[in-house]
């Protein structure tokens, strides 16, 4: 298993640098980083937009350029300058990571549980009215625009909060500015009801459908039909041999879908105001700031490459044949 | 009931609960007051007026704490520096620094008595300033507001070292000198050459015993961008700052030397997406928003009914559209004049003002002036005069006839120059994403279109890029906006001289270089005035480039906020902060 996952690891390493060096190209070739600097009014000096170019090293050749960053962030742990004024790149990706993390695992814990309770009951249930029911809300998620969705979310709460005078609920940031104490855990809680249920009502929809074929699998089994001709109570046939089989697919699922939802964290964020890493990606683009692109991208490719090697050590974990291919 | 009778209406309860919150969901987002504005609120702008300066005043009760909006993270703290020198930045900064005059929202320029006693030019050859300091004006931690803070003010944007990057070095350029005496508490500041506009000078001021700390000038300057002031010279002290910059928190400054402030505490919130601006101030997240207004914003706060109080003016930017020089057509020294000077003639601004601004804004005008906007004195039409922006299609014809073109008007092939060259089409670039922008060059060019010159709109992503033309030629035409200050002198000299930093266009008169010139030396203002207004008149004979109209602001707050309105200079609506507060 050791040397398994020693294997799966070396080959994520050309991966990974490979995948830094595209990104390093279009990145640079996809903005000029002194324009905001340039559109400023009153325009700055020749000085300051010289003293900026060197700041940035983006005066050399495209390759000496993409070592100077590689080493810097290698062998020193330094992202590099922001075009972004006052920006310790550093510091943001610590700040936005941490952000996000709190909003996608939130996220995917609530959408695993809602994604194995619908899947289950619609398996459990097939073609009753609830199957039916279940199936029309998960295709309504799986069809709605995010972005729609949360515009819509937002004012309905804004309503609700209007009409009950109590705005416990917030539509807008990660937290009120000021707060300590239980009163700040209580504000941060409300903040996050909202982009919680935005970014796991999508991957919610996806894995209940996933759950329900996984669990429908699993009950027509002969082991299935064995365990009930034994005697074992319906709970117990359903959880311990039914759903414990079924979870194995899911799993693997939601490790590989991690990176999707990171990518739809950003959206999320955007409307919701979070600064987290969804929001420093669209700052970053919009400033032509390409070290904090390249850090999001970086940082980005660590964890796609991370949960895909997780998978792949699940499945090993799962099927010994792979393990031993 | 057996447990078999009792399923199916689970079914039923079930089915009929997630359809009635989905219905609800819909319902309820979709719903909403339908009635027009709230009380006090208007689309009529009153900037440049005296009402302007006593919008929604009143006494407001002692203490008391807001939430206000600001558009960006507060990622730089150095106004001074060129990336610092942003607006959103400059609403938290007024409440921090001691500046000498007060930029109000009729445009008046008034003397800050809180932080002066006096400030007079005391002579014009040399031109010298003398500045008095209050003798209770201190910094919050009990030390001297003195002349060492004009002193290290001035070297900091006098451009004697390259390496800092101030936003600006005009003015502070064209001082000799800066002393103190009488214990530093008067100032003296001596003019190599004159500048009119030395109202405008010392507006931000850092603490220079703050700086000493922090190494040379250079060194302080760049810690002042990445570290919040510690201490204020003006009514609120920074009391805490978010790790991810998007909240900002004062409180009131015990030391502060003019009235106290009303409220105990600020706290600054950042929504860097206008369009979720109303939700928020719905949700009562924050107490006041200063969005750009766009239709769908204003429609937003309509909604809202009496519950908000909101604002629209005219403001001091203005929207424009500027030629490229440096195209061979459009800058032609035998007839590149004619083929300009008949497209903006063709050029509808009513038109364009119907389909943009005046969806949420019907008292809104075309601007007849680069220079100055109703309300500053000495505003006159120096555009219709010369017929320009009036959509008169037979005088373009006309005139492109008489210079001696051929195939004018649609359908005839495209338009021929004089000398045989056939006009090429024309790009004309917009910022991607603005609407407004979009269907004010969708207009122009299918007005364009019916002279025989074709128009190719396309959006930029880097405006800043475009217009610079750092990587090449990049526009002939540009629809884009200036931000015009009361100091119309100094601001508008870079835009139209030869060779000057903001004239992207490539536009060369050596009469208009004169007038800009002897506009920002001048300590006339009626002088001064004059030769803006004959550049002004020269730019529409050259037809360089042709004003559109004021940009509108718009302001929304809840109706117990007293002392809170707009001002659409580079001050803002904080220029006031400390008569902010509750009725």
């Amino acid at each position: 298993m050791l040397a398994f996952a020693v294997r799966r690891l070396l080959v994520s390493i050309p991966v990974f640098i490979l995948s830094t060096f595209l990104v390093f190209l279009l990145v640079t070739w996809g903005a000029d980083p002194l324009a905001q600097l340039k559109a400023k009014n009153p325009p700055p000096s020749q000085a300051v937009i010289d003293a900026m170019s060197n700041t940035l090293y983006i005066n050399h050749s495209l390759l000496e350029r993409y070592w100077h960053w590689f080493s810097q962030l290698f062998f020193h742990g330094n992202w590099g300058p922001s075009v972004q004024s006052g920006t310790d790149i550093g510091q943001l990706l610590r700040t936005s990571l941490t952000l996000t993390a709190r909003l996608v695992i939130l996220a995917m814990i609530l959408a695993v549980i809602l994604a194995i309770i619908a899947g289950v009951i619609s398996a459990t249930r097939q073609y009753s009215k609830t199957d039916y029911s279940i199936t029309l809300i998960g295709f309504l998620f799986l069809s709605l625009p995010v972005f729609w969705f949360a515009i819509l979310l937002k004012q309905l709460v804004v309503n609700m909060n209007n009409s009950l005078n109590w705005y416990w609920i917030s539509t807008y940031g990660a937290n009120t500015p000021g707060l300590t104490g239980w009163s700040a855990f209580s504000d941060a809680a409300g903040h996050l009801v909202l982009p919680t249920i935005v970014l796991a009502m999508s991957s919610y929809a996806s894995w209940s459908r996933f759950q329900r074929a996984s669990m429908l699998d699993v009950l027509g089994s002969d082991y299935m039909r064995l365990a009930r001709a034994k005697g074992l109570s319906r709970r117990r046939v359903m959880v311990r041999h039914g759903l414990r089989t079924a979870l194995i697919p899911l799993t693997t699922q939601v490790a590989l879908d991690t990176a999707a939802i990171l990518g739809g964290a950003v959206l999320t964020e955007s409307v919701f105001g979070w600064q987290g890493m969804g929001t420093m990606l669209v700052n970053a683009i919009n400033a032509g700031d390409f070290n904090a692109v390249l850090a999001w991208l970086t940082v980005a490719a660590i964890i796609v490459i991370l949960f895909n090697l997780i998978a792949d050590l699940l499945y090993g974990v799962l099927d010994p044949r792979i393990r031993n291919a | 009931m057996s447990q078999k009778e009792r399923r199916p209406r689970r079914r039923r309860r079930l089915v009929v609960a997630l359809a009635g919150i989905t219905g609800l969901a819909v319902l309820a987002a979709c719903s909403g007051s339908s009635s027009s504005g709230g009380s006090g609120s208007s689309s009529t702008s009153i900037s440049g007026t005296s009402a302007a300066d006593t919008y929604n005043s009143g006494t407001p009760k002692q203490g008391g704490s807001l939430t206000w909006t600001i558009e960006k993270t507060m990622d730089n703290w150095n106004l001074l520096s060129a990336d610092g020198n942003t607006f959103d930045y400059g609403q938290i900064i007024n409440a921090l620094t001691p500046s000498t005059f007060i930029f109000n929202p009729s445009y008046s320029v008034t003397m800050n008595s809180d932080l002066l006693v006096s400030a007079t030019e005391t002579s014009t050859s040399p031109q010298t300033v003398v500045y008095k300091i209050q003798p209770n004006a201190v910094w919050s931690d009990g030390t001297e507001i003195n002349a060492d803070d004009f002193v290290y003010n001035w070297e900091v944007q006098n451009g004697s070292n390259a390496n800092i990057a101030a936003a600006s070095t005009t003015g502070y350029q064209n001082i000799e000198s800066v002393t103190g005496s009488d214990n530093g508490k008067t100032v003296t500041t001596v003019y190599k050459t004159p500048f009119s506009d030395w109202k405008s000078l010392f507006t931000t001021m850092y603490p220079a015993h703050i700086a000493k700390e922090h190494g040379d000038n250079l060194a302080s300057f760049n810690w002042f961008q990445t570290n919040p002031l510690p201490v204020s010279g003006g009514p609120f002290v920074v009391s805490s700052v978010s790790s991810d910059h998007t909240s900002v928190i004062l409180t009131s400054n015990p030391k502060y030397y003019g009235k106290k402030p009303y409220l105990d505490k600020v706290t600054f919130r950042a929504i860097t997406d206008s369009s979720q601006e109303p939700t928020a101030l719905q949700n009562k997240e924050v107490d006041g928003i200063y969005p750009q207004p766009q239709t769908n914003l204003v429609t937003q706060l309509k909604n809202m009914g009496s519950t908000i109080r909101y604002q629209i003016d005219a403001g001091l930017g203005f929207e424009h559209i500027d030629f490229n020089l440096k195209n061979a057509a459009l800058g032609n020294a035998t007839w590149g004049n004619a083929l300009r000077t008949a497209m903006f003639t063709a050029t509808d601004r009513n038109a364009i003002l119907n389909k943009t601004i005046k969806q949420f804004q019907s008292s809104a005008v075309p601007l007849n002036s680069r220079m100055l906007v109703p309300g500053q004195t000495g505003y006159q039409d120096n555009v219709t005069k010369y017929g320009l922006g009036e959509g008169n299609a037979s005088s373009a014809e006309s005139i492109l006839t008489k210079a001696g073109f051929k195939n004018v008007g649609a359908g005839k092939g495209g338009l021929e120059a004089p000398d045989g060259t056939k006009i090429p089409t024309f790009q004309m670039k917009y910022t991607v994403g603005n609407q407004i922008r979009l269907d004010t060059c969708t207009l122009f060019a299918a007005e364009m279109a019916n002279l025989g010159i074709t128009v190719a709109v396309s959006p930029t992503s880097n405006l800043g890029a475009t217009l610079s033309q750092s990587s090449g030629y990049s526009y002939d035409i540009v629809d884009f906006a200036w931000v015009n200050t009361p100091f119309p002198a100094s601001a508008n000299q870079p835009l139209y001289s030869t060779g000057g930093g903001g004239n992207y266009g490539g536009y060369s008169n050596k009469n208009v270089d004169a007038w800009l010139a002897a506009a920002t030396e001048t300590s006339n203002q009626s002088t001064q005035i004059t030769n803006l207004n004959q550049a002004d008149a020269q730019i529409s004979k050259d037809a360089y480039t042709l004003p559109l109209y004021q940009k509108p602001t718009l302001i929304a707050f809840y109706p117990n906020l007293v002392n809170v309105r707009d001002n659409v200079t580079s001050m803002g609506p904080t220029y006031n902060i400390g008569q902010w507060g509750m009725s």
